[in-house]
């Protein structure tokens, strides 16, 4: 077979190539689109307290994400910010924290039950100066999620200089 | 989980100073013998190691079953074959006081883990209630093993329970169990150690095979075992701490008497 012959194929090829390309672009966008923008717009504008998403059961909280991390405090709202006013005394926001909290929240669209539950550690991490790693994307799968993130972040530790690492995961 | 009681420091869990050096693990002990739903990791090159193993598990022994909980089967196996244990106990059979360590002449005294008391930390929701109990002990957290479909429910009751009462279960670390249990903890694992210190140093003097050496090597793996032996496990409503106590009186007894 000479070079002649083969061109209209590779040709071809070429063009059945670039439109899976172009198709599996246009997919990523739209999914990712659908995890960072909720349904209702007006949500972004006026986040709840932290106290109403409490009290009703049926919220449906969007996540914001900032750095791949889920911003939980951006959805705390005037309840927490009273709260760090009265009970902060231990804190203080110049010292790195040396303990940092692990967990994982995945899926487009979150139990709202999981997202009340890590946000009711964001008085304790304040009060305590504790940082909070959680895992967003399924990575591997199943139970390994959590030892894969683990490693992760204590490798992620070690590369910094030793007075700068956290001490603990939890 | 669901955090119940900020006012609670992480750090109080944490080894003691003259402890801080040699520990990277802290978990909580369970009826299978280990529970990782919660647990401390310290950012180390010896917990990279154990993680590393842990994750390369299914590559390297494909044929070791590691049922559903995955991580938690491999992170004790690890564990049992970097300290040798014995082979681990499953599903929740009672293995009381399992000798770890026979075929060694001595105890070890060098594993870099301990086991906590399991509703320090990972204090379950049964169907049938708290065991934490009621607001005042100041339990830390609520966790949510099994319950399966019930799960979100039982969720939903402590989140609501939280908006209406939050100040009620902000308990002051003095006011809580822990204020007691804690120091009490790590007074026995200081006495366990200094016991099974001293057994060994009489273990290297005796006859492996004198009925005097089994007799000691018996009551100090007693004593060793609640606090590392990852197959050591302690039924639903037993107190681990009263196991260490009675692990240390009776290496105590031998050791005496």
């Amino acid at each position: 077979m000479n070079l002649t012959e083969r061109q209209p194929r590779t040709a071809l090829l070429l063009l059945f190539v670039l439109g899976l390309y172009l198709l599996h672009t246009w997919h990523v966008q739209t999914t990712s689109e659908a995890v960072l923008k909720p349904s209702n717009s007006l949500s972004w504008m006026h986040p709840p307290s932290v106290l109403d998403s409490f009290q009703d059961s049926t919220y449906t909280a969007p996540i914001e994400y900032v750095d791949g991390q889920p911003d939980l405090w951006s959805m705390a709202g005037e309840h927490m910010a009273e709260d760090d006013i009265v009970k902060s005394e231990f804190v203080d926001s110049s010292t790195k924290p040396t303990i940092a909290k692990v967990s994982m929240l995945y899926g487009e669209n979150p139990e709202p039950v999981y997202v009340r539950a890590l946000r009711s550690h964001l008085v304790h991490n304040k009060r305590f100066n504790y940082a909070m790693f959680v895992l967003t994307e399924e990575a591997i799968g199943g139970f390994w999620n959590k030892p894969m993130y683990l490693l992760s972040l204590m490798i992620q530790e070690l590369s910094k200089p030793s007075a700068e690492r956290l001490r603990w995961l939890m | 989980m669901i955090l119940l009681n900020p006012s609670i420091p992480l750090e109080s869990f944490l080894p003691p100073i003259d402890l801080a050096e040699s520990i990277h693990f802290l978990r909580g002990r369970d009826h299978n013998g280990l529970n990782t739903g919660t647990f401390f990791l310290k950012v180390s090159a010896w917990s990279v190691h154990t993680l590393n193993k842990a994750l390369g598990m299914p590559i390297y022994h494909p044929e070791i079953d590691l049922g559903n909980s995955f991580d938690q089967v491999a992170m004790s196996r690890v564990l049992s074959e970097d300290y040798g244990f014995e082979e681990l106990t499953h599903g929740g059979e009672h293995a009381e006081g399992t000798p770890a360590d026979r075929t060694k002449r001595l105890v070890n005294l060098t594993r870099p883990f301990l086991m906590q008391p399991r509703e320090w930390y990972n204090t379950y929701e049964f169907s049938h209630g708290y065991e934490g109990g009621d607001a005042q002990k100041g339990h830390l957290l609520v966790h949510f093993p099994g319950l399966e479909e019930q799960r979100g429910d039982h969720m939903d009751k402590w989140l609501d329970e939280l908006a209406r009462n939050q100040p009620a279960w902000d308990v002051p670390f003095d006011k809580s169990v822990y204020v007691e249990l804690i120091p009490k903890y790590w007074g026995l694992v200081r006495e366990s150690r200094k016991l099974v210190q001293t057994a060994n140093e009489t273990l290297a003097e005796l006859d492996p095979h004198s009925e005097q050496y089994v007799r000691l090597r018996e009551a100090a793996d007693l004593c060793e075992s609640p606090l590392t032996n990852t197959s050591y496990a302690i039924g639903p409503g037993e107190d681990l701490l009263a196991r260490m106590q009675q692990g240390c009186q009776m290496l105590s007894g031998r050791l005496h008497g």
